[in-house]
């Protein structure tokens, strides 16, 4: 495989003295994702992104105007036979009564308190507390993981490629860093850069 | 050489100096040269990038070589390793007790136990907790800070929440990871913290085991190599030996015994132990003898002289001791206070000494008769570690690594003006974001409305019933139909379970939840306490809104000194130019991620030329 990552960090820059400013040293990176097109790639692949946490309050909050619904329906056969006994015959049958009996039942229940405050909604709380820590960590780790990569692309750009050695201790740690992103970004990142 | 000697040697020296030394450069090189004759007057300090996620550093050591790895731990013990002297870090050792941010108790399995359990769980806050006095004078009361997060198995949360008590109201000093290279193996790094005792034998790249703490096996907080090899280790109780690198550990109980140690310095032909009781003396290392000093005072540093044959400085809390003789008779060098002394060193020049305490970096230029500060531009006067390396002294503080470095001559005449989210406002715009609002669990407030609010029942029945009859008697049938539907409300205010009747038998009975549980944090609680419930999470968001507070404050600050930076850094090779501007970057994202995007949005730059 072609180490692509370092061919565009070397091939073509001649060196420091190639760069006069900054900016044109930034700009070297334009075809490249910016942080935060990283970082909102990490949202959505880790499923953290704030709008998933806010739906969650939202549904726990109006889930209590829902009420408790309960519906109930029962039937009731009953029939009877009645026989008359006389002395000198056997019984005969007097008569007979069938009943149909229908019931319907439906009860609808509001718990008001659970508009204001419930296990329900807690449990959605506590557990976008936990989401929130899970995001402000990876940001950072996905920060730091960016920054590292984008030193190091520096450093191969102006301080040159150096001896063979260097160069590749350069490139694997490159790729390292361009894996680690990746795995934050489900490949995002590389697809990206190949996009561009 | 009696002791007038050594002051006229001062004094020839000093003079010397005075007349060698160069004027400094306009715009200095990024890192001094040569060891510089003060150096709080000619460099300043600077702070490297720091360490990342929240870490505070604890403890440096560098490898002795040019160009060598430095480590730093933090104060969870998770080791950090740079090889382009702090421009960039990767953590190669988590810290203890990291994995159990990661793996929270499993709730199904808690709540399979919590019938048996319930009582035990509720009740496990810990009534008092003891501090040893080897590590820490005095007893911690036991109501838990409501600020202090509790994680882990039991042993553990005791563990942190102790060291956060202690560190919280000053109790004493916590101990502090401590870390160490074997000057005879570069690659063989120590590392000792809480759990235990760590290894690297491959320049900090991958860690081991060695041994774990135990009571017999207290915290180390220094290493050294002894007669034939031997590794010893201070630690918060004594001395321990190890013939196999660490894996097991000796107590020979000797005179060392509950005392904390600081340093063993070789020196004289023997070896010098700094401890919490004084100072001790032993020939190999493995067997100690007090040594009476004139006062009780612990003794923090040994600092060998290497301009004087068997002359070594003392250092306590209250004064600088000194022998000229390898220790058989002691006088007071100097009585000048050193508070928090951690750790001195002797620098290249004769009676150039340096130390580093929890008040800033001090140095003295007449062998410790009088002391100045050298931290100019040091933002964090809690100095933990001090190493020189070949680009010059590098220091610890729970904020990073520094290093001193030449103050830069400003030659722009423009200036950058900022206007951006203060530090106020930024730490607000973190700590307010939706999922962290505390009004969401404002306990009185919906403790009481939650009270009075009333369950209201609906309720619609019908029925409806056909009959017939049948009389043979009189060869007559009926029918007969009926049908009825009522409808009913009711709004009751607690119990409202066993108020509410349903006519029919098909409905099922009320079932109420009471007995049925769930889990927070590791917790117990019934269906019908969600205050308390309540009461558990509003505890774990404070507690991450302090973090945050103190992430952003961090974030901020750098990120300020690293804007008005910018018209110095302009004289700088381009490199260096762009690196601090990817500092910057950095900087912006992380605040970024913690405000949803507000910093950025709130960033406005206007350049212009100064008059």
């Amino acid at each position: 495989m072609i180490p692509f990552l370092f061919a565009l960090a070397t091939s073509g820059f001649a060196g420091a003295a190639d760069f006069r400013t900054v900016d044109e040293v930034m700009a070297r990176f334009e075809k490249e994702p910016e942080v935060r097109e990283v970082q909102e790639m990490v949202l959505q692949y880790s499923k953290t992104d704030p709008k998933y946490v806010n739906e969650w309050m939202s549904a726990s909050r109006n889930a209590a105007w829902l009420p408790e619904i309960s519906v109930a329906y029962d039937y009731d056969n009953g029939y009877g036979y009645d026989y008359a006994y006389d002395v000198n015959a056997d019984g005969e049958l007097d008569g007979s009564d069938v009943d149909n009996d229908h019931g319907m039942s439906v009860r609808a229940k509001w718990r008001f308190d659970r508009l204001v405050m419930s296990s329900d909604r807690i449990r959605v709380i506590s557990e976008s507390q936990d989401i929130v820590k899970l995001r402000d960590k990876v940001l950072e780790e996905i920060t730091r993981l960016y920054f590292d990569r984008r030193r190091l692309q520096v450093d191969v750009l102006l301080a040159g490629g150096g001896d063979l050695k260097t160069q590749i201790k350069n490139e694997m740690r490159l790729q390292e860093l361009t894996a680690q992103i990746d795995a934050y970004t489900g490949g995002r990142f590389s697809a990206a850069i190949n996009e561009k | 050489m009696p002791r007038r000697g050594l002051l006229l040697l001062l004094l020839a020296s000093a003079s010397a100096r005075a007349q060698d030394v160069p004027a400094p450069p306009d715009v200095a090189p990024a890192a001094p040269d040569a060891l510089p004759e003060r150096l709080g007057e000619r460099f300043v300090w600077e702070l490297r990038a720091p360490l990342g996620s929240g870490a505070r550093a604890a403890a440096l050591a560098v490898q002795p070589l040019a160009g060598g790895a430095w480590f730093v731990a933090d104060e969870r013990g998770a080791v950090w390793v740079t090889e382009d002297q702090g421009a960039t870090w990767e953590r190669t050792l988590r810290g203890n007790g990291s994995a159990a941010d990661d793996e929270l108790p499993d709730a199904e399995t808690l709540l399979l136990e919590a019938e048996a359990l319930r009582d035990e769980a509720l009740d496990e806050a810990p009534a008092e907790l003891e501090v040893t006095p080897g590590e820490v004078n005095g007893t911690v009361d036991a109501e838990l800070d409501p600020e202090v997060e509790v994680e882990g198995d039991a042993g553990e949360a005791a563990g942190i929440a102790a060291a956060e008590l202690v560190r919280q109201r000053g109790g004493g000093e916590a101990v502090l990871p401590v870390l160490w290279v074997d000057p005879a193996t570069p690659e063989s790094v120590f590392l000792g913290r809480a759990d235990g005792v760590w290894r690297s034998t491959d320049s900090g790249r991958t860690w081991d085991e060695a041994s774990r703490s135990s009571a017999d096996d207290p915290q180390v907080t220094m290493f050294r190599r002894g007669a034939d090899g031997v590794l010893i280790a201070g630690t918060v109780a004594g001395v321990r030996y190890s013939v196999d690198e660490g894996n097991t550990w000796i107590h020979a109980e000797d005179a060392t015994d509950g005392a904390r140690i600081y340093a063993i310095t070789e020196e004289a032909s023997s070896y010098w132990a700094s401890t919490s009781r004084g100072l001790f003396r032993s020939a190999n290392g493995l067997s100690w003898d007090r040594v009476a000093l004139g006062e009780s005072a612990e003794v923090r540093a040994v600092v060998p002289d290497p301009s004087w044959d068997n002359g070594f400085w003392v250092a306590t809390a209250s004064a600088l001791h000194r022998t000229d003789d390898g220790g058989a008779t002691f006088y007071v060098a100097g009585r000048q206070p050193l508070r928090g002394l951690r750790d001195m060193l002797h620098m290249d020049e004769t009676g150039h000494l340096l130390a580093i305490s929890d008040d800033g970096v001090w140095e003295s230029m007449d062998g410790g008769v009088a002391w100045t500060t050298a931290d100019r531009q040091l933002g964090d006067p809690d100095v933990r570690g001090v190493a020189v390396t070949d680009t010059g002294v590098v220091i610890v503080t729970p904020r990073g690594l520094w290093r001193l470095v030449a103050p830069r001559i400003v030659t722009s005449k423009s200036h950058i003006h900022e206007k951006s989210l203060s530090l106020p406002d930024s730490i607000r715009a973190s700590v307010s974001r939706d999922e962290m609002d505390i009004d969401l669990l404002s306990l009185s407030k919906l403790g009481i409305l939650a009270a009075f609010a009333p369950q209201l029942d609906l309720k619609f029945d019908y029925g409806a019933s056909a009959a017939r009859r049948t009389s043979f008697a009189t060869l007559s049938t009926g029918d007969a139909y009926d049908g009825d539907w009522t409808i009913g409300a009711q709004l009751c205010w607690g119990g409202c379970g066993s108020t509410v009747v349903v006519e029919y038998d098909a409905v099922a009975p009320e079932i109420e939840t009471a007995d049925s549980m769930y889990v927070f944090d590791g917790k117990v609680f019934d269906e019908g306490e969600p205050i308390a419930a309540a009461a558990n999470v509003a505890q774990r968001i404070r507690s991450y809104r302090r973090y945050l507070a103190e992430h952003v404050a961090d974030a901020w600050l750098s990120r300020s000194r690293l804007v008005a930076e910018i018209p110095t850094v302009r004289t700088q090779p381009l490199r260096e130019q762009v690196l601090h501007a990817l500092q910057i970057q950095e900087l912006d994202a992380r605040l970024d991620a913690l405000t949803n995007g507000d910093f950025t949005r709130s960033i406005t730059r206007t350049t212009e030329e100064s008059r």
